[in-house]
Parts: C-alpha cells; sequence; structure tokens
C-alpha cells in the first residue's frame, strides 16, 4: 500500500513524487502514457531531430524546484532570457528583450525610455509579490492566527512598494492589456509583444480585462529555463524521484479514484488492479479528475458544479515541424532567434481571439514560435503554437492549420517551405486524445481573471486539497496554473505533507 | 460682490442632490447649469410637441432611497412607478417575457428550458444575498486599501469581515462576480440563450466591453440592488420621465434656499493659491464662492475648467487615462400605435423594458462591430414606451419610444473620420436600431411619427458627456472604489483645495444613483465640522 | 397570473366563496365557502375530494431507474417491492433537506416521484452515467386527494373489489373510462385516504364519477384550508412553513437536516453512495441541534389568560402559520418557534409543530408559547406531545 498515488507523470506530478519521496512519502505514481513527461516528453520527429515537448518553454516558477537540486542529475539552467522576435514578414522585425539595453538600438529614445520604465516597474511590483504568489494561496476564512499573521505580513510587504505603486498595482491588475499598452507604448509592434504572456491560455483577447493579471503572474513567477528545455527537465525529475524511492509506473491509466465513508482508499488501474492509498494526489486536470475518475454519486454537488463550469476552451493548436536546416529570420537582422510571435499589432490578435469566441476557427490566426536547434547536427524543429483555433473543428481543419502554420513560417523564412523534414499537427481535440487533457486545453483550464490562483480552480479546492478528503490536485488546473511547469506539483505535495 | 458658501458647476441631478444637501445644512448655495433646462443627463423634455422623452437616461433603479427620503422628495413631486415585466422578442417564435409574477416567469422560462426554469428563483435569490453585500459599498465612500488611516482601516475591516461571514458558496460567488464576465457567469446557471442574453446585458451597459469581457458579472448586480418600495427589485419611470427626478432634488434645493440659474455656462474654475474661489461664466461674469463643487466629469472639470497649470502632472496623467470611450446612443421615437410583436397579444409585455437581445453571440458580434470603430448593424437596444404606465407623456392614443442602443462607439474607425464623422452617420445609425426593430415587429417603422438620434458625438456636444460616456468614465474595474477617478482622490476631494467632484466620475459612479453628490456633500460637510 | 388545473371546469362552479390561492402557479381553491369547518368534517366524518394537480410529478424509466432514485433520497429503492409507495426527502450535499414528496414503484423500471417544488434539473444532474429517461409529467397528469373514512365506499364502484386489497402506501393501477388511473393509498390528512392519478383528458370524468359515487356518502369537495388542519392534526410537515428547503434558505440556520425534522426513521446512512450520505453521517454521529416536535397548549391556562381580561377564548379561525416565538419556561431564553398550530375540532386541543432546541424536543417537556390575549403578548404554558396528534385505525386499516 502507498502512501500516496500521484496520477499523472507530467512535470508537475514527477516534481510532487519526489518531493513527497524526500518528505519520506511512499509513492505510487501512474502514468496512463508509455513514456514520462507529459506535455514535455520530446517526440522523434525525423531522425535527429525531437521536439522538446508541446509547451513553447519549460520555465518553472522561480525557486520552487530548487530543493530537488535537479542540478545533481544533470540539468543546466540557463541564465539568459531569449528576447522575442516580432514579426510577420522578412522586414519590420522588432527583438524584444526582457533587459532594455538593446532596445535603444530599435526604438525612438522616447520609447525605449518607456520600455526601461515599464521593466522597472514590472520589477518593483512583482518581488514583494512574489512570495505570496510561490506559496499556497491564503485561506481567506481562516481565523488562525499563523495564517493570519502570513496574511499581515504579506499584505506589509506590499504597503511597502508604497501608494503610488500599489495602487497603479491594484489598477493595472484587472485591466485589459490592450488599454494598458496604449497607455504606454505608441509602437504596434512593442504592444503586440507583451500581449502574449496575457493572452496565454485564454478565449480572450487583448481588450479582455484581466489579461494584465495573467501578465503579472507570469511575470512575477517565470524562472529560468532548463537547457534541453522540457525532455531534460522531465529525465533530471525523473532520476531525482526514483533515487528518492518513488515508484513511477508507465502504461498504468487510472480508471477510477475510489472512495469509501472516509475518503479515498486507492485507485483503480485499467485493466483492474487496485493501487491502495489513502492520498490520491490527482495531476490530470480539474474536470476530468472530477468527473471521469470519480463515482458521480460520491462527489459533492458542488464540486460536479466546478467542475462542470470550469473553462476549458481551447483556442491553441501545435504544430511541430522539423526542418533539415535552421531556418534564417531576415526580419531579426541576422540575429539568431529562438522565439518568435507573429502578431504585429493588438488588432490581429483580437480579431484571431473573436475566431473561437463565436466557436469557429479565425480567419487569421497568429502564431507563437519556438526554434531548437539540436545540440550536435543541422537542422532544427520549429514548435508553433497556432492562436485562433478552437476545439470543434470543421473537417480537414487539422490540415488547414497546419498549412497556416507552414505558411506563417515561410513568411517568416522563406524557402523554409522546402526544407521540411517532416511535421506532426495536435489541434485541441488530438490533445485531448493523447494527453487525456478536458476540451484540449494546454494548461488544464484557462487562464483567465476568474479562474486564477484563489479562484484556480474553485475557493473550495485552491489549496491543493479538495472536500474529498484525501484527494488533492496537483496539476495545471491550481495556482500557479499550467504556464508554468512544476509550480503546481510542488505546493501540492507541501500542502500534502503539512496537512 | 456676493460669496457664495458654495458653488455647484452643472445642474445634473448629482449637482443637485449635493446643492441640496448643502442647502439644508445651512449653506448659501448656487447651482450653474449651461442648459435652459436641469437635470443634465437625467432630463425631460418635450422633444415634439406632445411628446415628453427622459432624452438620455430612461429609467431608475438606483436612486438611493436615502436620499429620497433626506430631501422628502415625495413632497417635490417625485412618484416612481416600477417596471413591470422585461421582453427580450426573437425572430422566430414569440420570445421571452419575464414577470412580475414568478409562476409565470417560470412558465414563459420552461419554454426553453425547464433547467433554466427550475434555476431562475435560486439564482435571483443568490444575488440578492450578493446585493446585500454590494449595497454598503455605494453607499458610503470608498476605503482606500494602502491607506494606513483608522478610517479606512476600520470600514476595510468590516468589509472583510463580511467576506468573512459568509458561506463558503456566497464567498466564492462573491469572487466571481468580481471578476467573470457576465455571459460566463450565466453560463455556469443558465443554458437557453435566450434567457442569457438579456440577463447578461447589464453587465456591460455604459462600457466599451463585450458580455463575454472579464469584470462585467459585477455590474449585474445593479439589477438586483435597484430599490423601488424598499425590496430589491429592478427598475422603475420616474412619473413624467427621469427629468422628474432632476426636477424634484431641485425643487428640494430650492426649498431649503439654493438659487439655481440655467444658461449659465460655466467658462472657468477660478483658482488662486492651490484653491478654488469661484467660477467665471461664458459670458464673463465671475462669481465668488468659499468652496466649487463639479457635478461635470473629471476630463471635464479639470482639463476644461480648471486647466493642467493649477495641477499636479501626476494627476493630469491619471485625468488624462480616465478612460471614456462611450459606446451607446439614443433614439428617441413618436410613435402613432405601439408594435406589435408576433405571437405576443395586446400590449401587457410592453409595460416593461424591452431588449433586443437575443443571443450572447449576437451581443458579441454587436461588440465585435464596435471593436472595429463601428457602430452594430445590429445592437443591442433597450426600449422602453413609458407613454404605457405615464399617460403624462404622449397624446392619447400615442406613445413615446426610448431606445438606449449599445454599441455606437465614440471613437469611430478613421475611414469614418473618427468621432468628428459621427454627424454623417448619425441617421445611418438611427436606420439600423429602426431596422432591427423592425425585423422583429414586422410594420414598425409605418408607425414612426418623429425620431430623434443621439450618436456619443452628441450627447458629448449637448449635454457635455466626455467622449459621450453616460456614467462619466466607464464603470470597469480599474475605475471603481477607490481608483475612480483617480487613486487617493475617490473621497470626492480634488488636488486643488475648496474644490470637489460631485458628478457620477467620483464614487460609486453613475446611474442616477444620487450617491456621488450626497456623498460629496456630506463630506464637505464633516469636513467643516 | 395562475392557470386552471383539469378540474376548474367543476371546481370553480362549485366555488361560493370565491376564494382561491396561487398554489405552483395553479389557482387552488381555499374553501368552497367562506368557512372550511364543513369540509373539515367531511375529511374527518365522510370523505373530501381535492384536487392536488399542482403537485410536481415525474417519471423516471430505464434499468438504472432504482439507482438514480437511490442516489438522490435519504433511502435506497433497489430493494423496493414494486406496487409500494414511499415517503422520502432528499438533500443536497451537504445533507440538508431540499424537499419531500413520494416515490411509487409503478414497475420494476418505473418509478413516479411527486415534489412540492420543481426537482427535474436535480434529477437531471444526478443521472450522469446513468441509464435512466426522466419525463416531467406535472402538467400531462391530474390528481386527486379523496381521503376520509367513507373513502373506500366512494371509490369501490369505480375501481371493483381489487381496493379493498390495496395496503397502506401500495399502489393500484387500473383504467378509467379508457385511461389509465393509478390509485396510491397516501394522503395528507393522516385518515383513510386515497390519491389518484389521471391524465388531463380523463380529468373531469373522474371528478363527475366520484362525485356521484360519494353523494350518498356525503362526498364533498374540499379545499387547501380544511386541508391544513387535517395535516396538523396528522403531525406532518410544510415546506416553507415547518422548514425552509436548503436552496431557499437565506441563512444556514434556515437549512435542516432530516434528523432535525425528526425525519430519522426515512434515512438509511449504510448503503450504497447518495448525496449528502457522508454530511448526514457526521449529522448523525453529531446529533440534531434542534428538533421538529408536536406540542399541545395547556387550554386551561389559556383560558385564564383570557379570563383575566373578562375574554373567551380565542384561537385561529383555521390553521395559523404565523411563526412564534418558544422560551424556556423557567429562564425565558428563546428555545424555538411555533411554526404551524391549529385548533383540533376532533382532538378538542389546541396543537402545532415547532422548531425547538433538541435538548427540550422529549414528549412531556414543557415549554412558553408566545400568545396574544388582550393586543398584549403573553407567555402560554405548552408540553410537547408526540405525533401525530390523530390517529385512527382506519388509516392503515
Amino acid at each position: 500500500m502507498a502512501d500516496v498515488c500521484i496520477l499523472g507523470g507530467g512535470v508537475n506530478g514527477l516534481a510532487a513524487a519526489a518531493t513527497l519521496a524526500k518528505a519520506g512519502r511512499r509513492v505510487t505514481l501512474l502514468e496512463a502514457r508509455g513514456a514520462l513527461g507529459g506535455l514535455a516528453a520530446g517526440e522523434e520527429l525525423a531522425p535527429g531531430l525531437s521536439t522538446f515537448g508541446d509547451r513553447l518553454d519549460a520555465a518553472p516558477p522561480v525557486g520552487l524546484l530548487d530543493e530537488l537540486e535537479l542540478e545533481r542529475h544533470g540539468l543546466r539552467w540557463r541564465d539568459d532570457v531569449p528576447p522575442l522576435l516580432v514579426a510577420d514578414g522578412e522586414a519590420d522585425g522588432l527583438l524584444v528583450h526582457a533587459e532594455p539595453g538593446p532596445m535603444w538600438e530599435q526604438l525612438p529614445a522616447a520609447e525605449a525610455q518607456r520600455y526601461a520604465d515599464w521593466r522597472s516597474a514590472l520589477a518593483r511590483w512583482t518581488s514583494p509579490v512574489r512570495a505570496l504568489l510561490t506559496e499556497r494561496p491564503p485561506d481567506l476564512k481562516t481565523r488562525a492566527p499563523g495564517e493570519l499573521f502570513a496574511l499581515a505580513k504579506h499584505a506589509l510587504s506590499l504597503r511597502r512598494l508604497g501608494d503610488r505603486d500599489m495602487h497603479e498595482l491594484m489598477r493595472v491588475a484587472p485591466m485589459a492589456v490592450h488599454d494598458w499598452a496604449h497607455e504606454i507604448f505608441t509602437d504596434a509592434r512593442l504592444r503586440a509583444a507583451i500581449a502574449p504572456r496575457a493572452l496565454a491560455g485564454t478565449t480572450a483577447g487583448p481588450r479582455s480585462p484581466g489579461t494584465c493579471a495573467s501578465l503579472l503572474l507570469d511575470e512575477a513567477l517565470r524562472g529560468r529555463e532548463p537547457f534541453g528545455g522540457g525532455p531534460a527537465l522531465v529525465a533530471a525529475l525523473t532520476a531525482c524521484a526514483r533515487e528518492r524511492g518513488a515508484e513511477l509506473r508507465t502504461d498504468a491509466r487510472a480508471e477510477e479514484i475510489l472512495l469509501d465513508a472516509d475518503g479515498v482508499r486507492g485507485v483503480r488501474v485499467a485493466g483492474g488492479e487496485t493501487v491502495e492509498a489513502r492520498t490520491v494526489l490527482s495531476t490530470a486536470d480539474f474536470a476530468t479528475t472530477m468527473l471521469a475518475l470519480v463515482d458521480p454519486a460520491q462527489l459533492p454537488d458542488r464540486m460536479e458544479t466546478a467542475a462542470r463550469v470550469w473553462k476549458r476552451r481551447a483556442t491553441t493548436a501545435v504544430v511541430h515541424i522539423a526542418l533539415e536546416a535552421a531556418p534564417e529570420l531576415p526580419a531579426a537582422g541576422g540575429r539568431p532567434v529562438e522565439r518568435v510571435s507573429s502578431a504585429t499589432d493588438l488588432r490581429a490578435m483580437e480579431r484571431a481571439a473573436d475566431g473561437p469566441k463565436h466557436g469557429r476557427l479565425a480567419e487569421n490566426s497568429w502564431s507563437e514560435l519556438r526554434i531548437h536547434r539540436p545540440a550536435e547536427g543541422s537542422g532544427a524543429v520549429v514548435t508553433m503554437h497556432v492562436h485562433g483555433v478552437p476545439y470543434a473543428l470543421p473537417e480537414g481543419g487539422r490540415e488547414t492549420v497546419e498549412e497556416r502554420a507552414l505558411a506563417q513560417l515561410e513568411r517568416l523564412s522563406p524557402g523554409s517551405r522546402g526544407r521540411v523534414a517532416a511535421t506532426r499537427t495536435k489541434t485541441p481535440a488530438d490533445l485531448e486524445r493523447e494527453h487525456g487533457l478536458a476540451g484540449g486545453h494546454l494548461f488544464h483550464g484557462e487562464h483567465i481573471l476568474d479562474q486564477l490562483w484563489l479562484q484556480r480552480p474553485a475557493l473550495s479546492c485552491s489549496r491543493y486539497a479538495t472536500p474529498i478528503s484525501g484527494l488533492y490536485l496537483g496539476g495545471g488546473s491550481v495556482h500557479p496554473g499550467g504556464a508554468l511547469p512544476g509550480g503546481a506539483g510542488i505546493l501540492a505535495a507541501r500542502a500534502l505533507v503539512s496537512g | 460682490m456676493q460669496t457664495w458658501d458654495a458653488i455647484v458647476v452643472g445642474g445634473g441631478h448629482n449637482g443637485l442632490a449635493c446643492a441640496a444637501y448643502l442647502a439644508k445644512a445651512g449653506k448659501k448655495v448656487l447651482v450653474l447649469e449651461r442648459r435652459h433646462v436641469l437635470g443634465g443627463a437625467a432630463v425631460s423634455e418635450e422633444v415634439f410637441p406632445g411628446f415628453t422623452y427622459s432624452v438620455c437616461s430612461y429609467v431608475v433603479s438606483l436612486l438611493r432611497p436615502w436620499i429620497i427620503r433626506d430631501l422628502e422628495l415625495a413632497r417635490f413631486g417625485l412618484q416612481l412607478i416600477p417596471l413591470e415585466s422585461s421582453f427580450s422578442p426573437s425572430r422566430e417564435g414569440t420570445g421571452l417575457c419575464r414577470w412580475a409574477d414568478a409562476a409565470r416567469t417560470r412558465d414563459e422560462i420552461s419554454r426553453f428550458s425547464r433547467n433554466d426554469a427550475e434555476l431562475y428563483p435560486e439564482f435571483g435569490l443568490a444575488m440578492m444575498q450578493m446585493a446585500r453585500f454590494a449595497k454598503p459599498v455605494i453607499d458610503a465612500p470608498a476605503p482606500d486599501p494602502s491607506s494606513f488611516s483608522p478610517r479606512d482601516l476600520i470600514q476595510l475591516l468590516r468589509l472583510g469581515n463580511h467576506f468573512q461571514d459568509t458561506d463558503p458558496d456566497g464567498l466564492a460567488l462573491r469572487l466571481k462576480l468580481m471578476t467573470m464576465s457576465s455571459a460566463d457567469l450565466l453560463d455556469e446557471w443558465f443554458e437557453s440563450d435566450v434567457l442569457k442574453a438579456p440577463m447578461s446585458v447589464s453587465g456591460i451597459i455604459g462600457t466599451m466591453l463585450g458580455v463575454r469581457s472579464p469584470g462585467t458579472a459585477y455590474v449585474m448586480l445593479h439589477h438586483y440592488m435597484g430599490e423601488i418600495d424598499g425590496a430589491f427589485r429592478s427598475w422603475g419611470f420616474a412619473r413624467g420621465g427621469t427629468g422628474a427626478v432632476s426636477c424634484a432634488i431641485a425643487d428640494a434645493a430650492r426649498h431649503f434656499g439654493a438659487t439655481i440659474r440655467t444658461e449659465a455656462p460655466v467658462d472657468k474654475i477660478l483658482v488662486s493659491g492651490g484653491q478654488a474661489t469661484g467660477v467665471v461664466l461664458k459670458d464673463g461674469e465671475e462669481l465668488r464662492a468659499r468652496e466649487v463643487v463639479s457635478g461635470c466629469d473629471p476630463r471635464l472639470t479639470f482639463l476644461g475648467f480648471v486647466g493642467r497649470d493649477h495641477l499636479p502632472d501626476d494627476f493630469v496623467q491619471q485625468v488624462e487615462r480616465f478612460r471614456y470611450r462611450g459606446s451607446s446612443g439614443k433614439v428617441n421615437l413618436a410613435l402613432d400605435r405601439l408594435p406589435s410583436f408576433p405571437g405576443r397579444e395586446g400590449f401587457e409585455h410592453l409595460r416593461g423594458d424591452l431588449a433586443v437581445a437575443p443571443g450572447v453571440d449576437y451581443l458579441e458580434s454587436a461588440y465585435d462591430d464596435a471593436k472595429e470603430g463601428r457602430f452594430s448593424k445590429h445592437p443591442y437596444i433597450n426600449i422602453v414606451f413609458p407613454s404605457t404606465c405615464d399617460p403624462s407623456v404622449a397624446p392619447p392614443g400615442k406613445h413615446v419610444m426610448s431606445c438606449f442602443v449599445q454599441y455606437a462607439p465614440y471613437e469611430l474607425a478613421e475611414e469614418l473620420g473618427g468621432p468628428a464623422g459621427w454627424p454623417d452617420q448619425r441617421e445611418a445609425f438611427g436606420d439600423a436600431v429602426c431596422d432591427t426593430v423592425e425585423e422583429l415587429a414586422p410594420g414598425f417603422k409605418d408607425s414612426i411619427l418623429h425620431r430623434q438620434v443621439l450618436t456619443p458625438w452628441d450627447l458629448e456636444q449637448e449635454f457635455g458627456l466626455t467622449e459621450g460616456n453616460i456614467f462619466h468614465g466607464e464603470l470597469s474595474l480599474e475605475q471603481l472604489a477607490f481608483l475612480r477617478p483617480a487613486a487617493g482622490w475617490s473621497r470626492y476631494r480634488t488636488p486643488v483645495k475648496k474644490l470637489w467632484l460631485a458628478g457620477s466620475g467620483a464614487h460609486p459612479g453613475g446611474g442616477i444613483m444620487g450617491a456621488p453628490g450626497a456623498l460629496c456633500a456630506k463630506a464637505m460637510l464633516g469636513g467643516a465640522r | 397570473m395562475p392557470v386552471p388545473t383539469p378540474f376548474h371546469p367543476r371546481t370553480s362552479t362549485l366555488s361560493k366563496s370565491l376564494l382561491y390561492k396561487e398554489w405552483a402557479g395553479y389557482f387552488a381553491v381555499c374553501s368552497y365557502e367562506t368557512c372550511h369547518e364543513r369540509e373539515y368534517y367531511a375529511f374527518r366524518h365522510s370523505a373530501g375530494l381535492l384536487d392536488v394537480t399542482p403537485l410536481y410529478k415525474y417519471e423516471v424509466r430505464g434499468p438504472d431507474a432504482s439507482r438514480l432514485l437511490s442516489r438522490i433520497c435519504v433511502r435506497g429503492f433497489i430493494k423496493q417491492k414494486v406496487g409500494a409507495v414511499a415517503y422520502v426527502c432528499w438533500c443536497d450535499s451537504d445533507g440538508h433537506v431540499l424537499d419531500d414528496g413520494t416515490v411509487t414503484r409503478l414497475d420494476d423500471q418505473h418509478y413516479r416521484m411527486t415534489s412540492a417544488d420543481p426537482a427535474l434539473r436535480w434529477l437531471r444532474k444526478h443521472s450522469r452515467g446513468l441509464d435512466v429517461e426522466l419525463e416531467d409529467v406535472s402538467a400531462k397528469v391530474a390528481a386527486l386527494a379523496l381521503q376520509g373514512p367513507r373513502a373506500r365506499e366512494v371509490l369501490r364502484p369505480l375501481v371493483g373489489a381489487e381496493l379493498d386489497e390495496l395496503g397502506f402506501f401500495r399502489v393500484l393501477r387500473t383504467r378509467f373510462d379508457g385511461h389509465e388511473l393509478t390509485v396510491t393509498r397516501t394522503g395528507y390528512t393522516g385518515d383513510l385516504g386515497y390519491e389518484l392519478w389521471i391524465e388531463n383528458a380523463g380529468a373531469l370524468a373522474l371528478w363527475d364519477a366520484l362525485m356521484e359515487a360519494g353523494a350518498p356518502h356525503g362526498l364533498l369537495p374540499v379545499g387547501l384550508d380544511a386541508l391544513d388542519v387535517t395535516r396538523i392534526e396528522a403531525g406532518f410537515l410544510l415546506k416553507d412553513v415547518d422548514y425552509f428547503s436548503a436552496k431557499a434558505a437565506l441563512i444556514p440556520q434556515h437549512k435542516s437536516t432530516p434528523f432535525e425534522l425528526g425525519f430519522d426513521w426515512m434515512v438509511k446512512l449504510d448503503r450504497d453512495p447518495f448525496v449528502g450520505q457522508a454530511a448526514l453521517r457526521r449529522a448523525a454521529e453529531r446529533g440534531p441541534q434542534r428538533k421538529l416536535i408536536g406540542f399541545e397548549v395547556d387550554w386551561d391556562r389559556l383560558e385564564e389568560l383570557f379570563d383575566e381580561h373578562g375574554l373567551p377564548p380565542e384561537v385561529p379561525a383555521g390553521a395559523s402559520r404565523a411563526g412564534t416565538p418558544i422560551y424556556h419556561p423557567g429562564t425565558s431564553r428563546f428555545i424555538g418557534q411555533a411554526t404551524s398550530r391549529a385548533w383540533s375540532p376532533v382532538c378538542k386541543a389546541f396543537v402545532g409543530l415547532a422548531t425547538v432546541e433538541a435538548e427540550y424536543a422529549e414528549v412531556g417537556t414543557e415549554l412558553d408559547l408566545e400568545v396574544t390575549v388582550e393586543y398584549r403578548r403573553t407567555p402560554c404554558r405548552a408540553r410537547v406531545v408526540a405525533r401525530p396528534f390523530f390517529d385512527p385505525d382506519r388509516k392503515k386499516g
């Protein structure tokens, strides 16, 4: 009998397994697929050309994975943040760096100065909230002195920002990124450059209020990326969890979380076997966990409602393109580029969001690209997130999306079409089928103002424990969400250990 | 020269309410109104002979009952008539009408979804509970969470306690209301579009947002916060039109000794040594006062009347970026007869409001047009026929029809000429509205005797509403409470000493509440003590 | 506006008083005469006929019909016999009562459920993963309550001798005038009686046949006012009067567990999972904080109180639903409230239903009920008594 049974062997599940094993728990992890890693697992498209997983990056939340000492298992972290090229063709590109320095060469001085001011404001605001956001979300109903003290401490650190910054932070957080960008910047590309992270994982367009909250959350929490991306992170986590004694099982699909009068008693695995455990930590998304894995008769009404209304409307398809040679991007002026966003103004993003909003494929998508070059040999893998793609697609939808991706790449890098070695396209429906993601949503549920932090996935389970005794949530459906792998798994494991 | 205790710039309902409270406290008050009639946007005018319109604001719900009691408005002629129903026609079928009678409403909803019919009263109950929480927020100045002052802290603690005292479902719903879109919130409860659309739309009135935009759910609460006859219920007409509210407040103010001048446009607010000292009228007349109150919106007040030279840069920046983005227009019609909607007999369903909102996607598409700088080809229209309950506003047998129309974005696309292009679009906009109604009520257009079309441009020109925003600035999350109109200045004070802001650009905002004006007066009187 | 029931053409001509009220969207007769007394005595001495069409009615069919009802209600239905009727309540996940009604097993895979509030959504919500078909027949099926000591004699000519075999809380399926007629031996009067369920088209013929068959037995049409008195005598609760549905509760104190309502006997905890099971287990361990009880006012004391003002004792003309505080006789502390009261003509006693703190719920406990005597509110002694107040042998016999 295990102490804890973890469902799902993605980054969150592995991080939770390593954390719990370190705390002395007997851990059994069940992964439905044949390999560990979930969305972070690599996939070989052509000889020597593997993806880095279906996400665009694999940056865990700042500091949260430190205690796992993954460096001991060969992981190395990058100190640089690759700049983002904003371009939709061969010219007029803007290469946006997190550090404002290089921006002075590309922008008029006043605009570059505004960018520098904006970056420093972000840095000022995010440091006091980081501590709050890298912990378990607070209990609003608490009367416990310890919890109240911790809350007061966070409130004080916020107040230390000073009136002006604090007002500004509170004003901006619920705003639309469109409105904020327009308040500050005049360059359309720069306005568009700050939007992708505000819009990641949401049906909202840049004019939607609350998109700034996503941006601020990401800014406060995004940590370093590992060399080798998702697959390297998965390998290190796997080694770490195994070393600490966690049992990691693949080809083991959980069919039901078994309950008795006292709560969780185990997990039934496909094939009929039962893994007995008094605690289950599910890294499956909220809707799948509650609606597909728990007996409807035993699911509290409140949970049924919360899971049913859990918003998981996908808007993004993943297209991997293996190229025989690394693509040249003239818009970057010869500089090497790893990240590209094809939206050069906010209006394009808004129009793309209008498609899925009305339940149809956007007439014009925009894409984010990540270009990986294998350590040795030639060629490259381009992973694209094509936005404006709903779950329900007409016949031939996958081909349309793939064609758009290839055309997009061709616009950015003429001639690349002729160098395509292989492609792999996953529509939301494909993602649902392959990874068990409800609605095919890459982040296990939309990142939208009412589904963040305390409300992720619902007030009653945002502290990782659920109203079902012994059942914990540790996937992208809980804070800090699906964009920052590992964070939810670690925080859920900690919540479980602290009881 | 006489020195007034206070001069109030703008004779809208808030300016008048402020004046009435000040006069009641014994102050010598002068109200200056630019137009020939009082009321600002809460005004009744006989636009066509025999037809009286609530030209802009057309229904009353949030007018604070304590103001009615304090100023004895009933004595000065204010009578509110509750709207009896809420009808949303559809192109096919008979549409949905929600009645005051719960069982009848249930039957109507049942035709679309039994599920929704069962949940509808539960939703109302939940929202009413939420409205109880929102009420103390709109009936007091907004506390500032960054402040260390005991006054703010106590108020915050009280709100925090209220937060803690509620059951978990209530707390969760409260958070959802503050963060969700109205359409998403309704999706959590209901399945029928014909019900969700007219309910969701109350979340976007007067904003440049769509029903799927987060943060709009909260505004739906206002529908459950209206207080008529001591009960939380929705909307009503003022007998004689919305201007009757302003007139009653004006009469109360006069009764308490205030002086009110119309056709007295203010040109400047005089500031000397960082302190307001009076006003200059457009004709050059100078008037002195110990305190000056503006009932106008923040941009007009600070950048128009005061001037940036008298204001700190930081404050000017905040005033400049305060968003207005008027998104609505008004079409007022005189009718020979009431329109006839297929499948509905008689006119009982026209005694309440009528919402042209056949579906959530319809509304969202209307918003898509506005995002591109065009008025909606098929807009959301909120229609009332006040003459069905108030015979004083139309000749016998004839009717007035008031259409609130969204979206009509102030900022038209460049190819249409931007905001100044509106006069050229005015009639096309009016046609779009009439055509949309015609589709639902064939033959309607033949009944039109007269038509008045007000675009956001007209609202700005005629009523001084910046960018045509009916609420003196968008009611969006970042422009509410302690951030309205600017961080640190939500308690009706301004960076200019002795200058106060009493319009809807101050907390708690627009909607004919009267609260900004009354709370401003209370702040002024409290400060003097 | 309320709508007429299928019996309206008959009930409206019989109603001399024009006293109606709205019941679930229908017109319902309060009393056919201005005073309901004759109708009350019909129920108790001969027989009365009451239109109960406004009850909500649902048909549940399919292989998982038993499982669905077991999942929702506080008792199981897997083992319920075909032909049996059960009175049950159902709860939310917190173990708070939502509504109560009857569940009739018409066939192996076919049930009919009645409720006071619409319940289709709740049934649907909990049928996830189950093979069931749900139908709301509320507007299709008309219903009558035929109650009173002569009810059997009135009904026998229509149904036949089979009726004599029909046991208490059992159902009989037959045909009448070409329509399926379902007869259950149930009712809200605590007397011998039946409830009859027929599709709307057969409603008027059924009414006419019953009135004709009943004429020699003193059958009268009866309105809701008389029913209210008899249901109090029978000790039956009324939702929205004696308790609130959890979904209509404004504050947590307005919610009740089945144990607080005295429904202990119907709750079966140790069985397959059902809505509220975990919460009810905890509630059962904790024991109820308060309890619904029957009480009887000390008549002598009441007479004395009135006598002090030179007045004869005065009680409400019919059933009273005015909530009234109950105090501890020693300390005058508030310990609960009376929610239904009536003078019972058959018991010659002033009785009622109340909710009091659990420690004062024992039969025999003395309480002080607030009464109004000559405009003054004053405590009057009452004591807890067992329900039902009136329980004739013929009810089950």
